[in-house]
């Protein structure tokens, strides 16, 4: 899979980000759903996999509902 | 060879809080992520969590103090190699090479896609439909 052909798996990185409200997630060039309770956890498995392209997102926490940028 | 079309517009939903979250394709090297990026109107520069910096391989160079809305944060410079935000048919790209950044320590989001990144762009936020457009120099993915 070229790096761009990675955006394929975007629709299953926005699922997922809604399926784990709260988590942070990746998903593999093979389709693989990886989900951690941080951004730290999920890229060190990544890293220790030898993962070198990924889609990355994370789910909202539902309990926040405003925010300042 | 690369096939360039002058401004053509993409659109992208809004989240149910207002925001523009879109589909960004980063490389670095070998690296190769794909980020829901926000595109924040009130940012200028592009802004990258140190966890996703690191797991790139980005180089930092310099420190900086930037302003935030809840006060002051020390961001270290970096350049990415190569950034774009793929339109939502995920055909086309708005893409931009070695763009400068900064690398952010507990940033919320994945990436932060200040206005910088779109001169020559127009930028629409409907409020009405829940749409943000974007009017740029797309090409082909």
């Amino acid at each position: 899979m070229t790096g761009d052909d990675l955006i394929k798996l975007y629709p299953i990185l926005e699922k997922a980000v809604n399926d784990y409200p709260g988590k942070h997630v990746a998903v593999t060039e093979e389709g693989e759903i990886i989900v951690a309770d941080s951004r730290e956890e999920l890229l060190k498995t990544a890293k220790s996999r030898g993962l070198k392209k990924l889609c990355i997102g994370h789910g909202e926490d539902r309990q926040i509902k405003h925010f300042i940028y | 060879m690369e096939f360039f079309i002058f401004l053509v517009s993409f659109s992208f939903a809004l989240d149910q809080s207002g925001f523009a979250r879109v589909p960004i394709i980063v490389k670095s090297g070998d690296i190769v992520v794909v980020l829901r990026g926000l595109i924040d109107t009130g940012a200028d520069a592009i802004y990258i969590d140190s966890h996703i910096a690191e797991y790139m391989g980005l180089l930092p160079f310099g420190v900086e103090d930037v302003g935030a809305a809840g006060g002051t944060l020390r961001a270290r410079r970096t350049i990415l190699e190569s950034v774009a935000i793929i339109s939502s048919d995920f055909q086309m790209k708005l893409a931009r090479d070695n763009v400068n950044a900064f690398i952010v320590q507990s940033l919320g989001e994945e990436i932060v896609i200040g206005t910088r990144f779109f001169e020559n762009c127009n930028l629409s936020f409907n409020f009405v439909n829940m749409k943000l457009v974007i009017e740029g120099n797309w090409i082909k993915l």
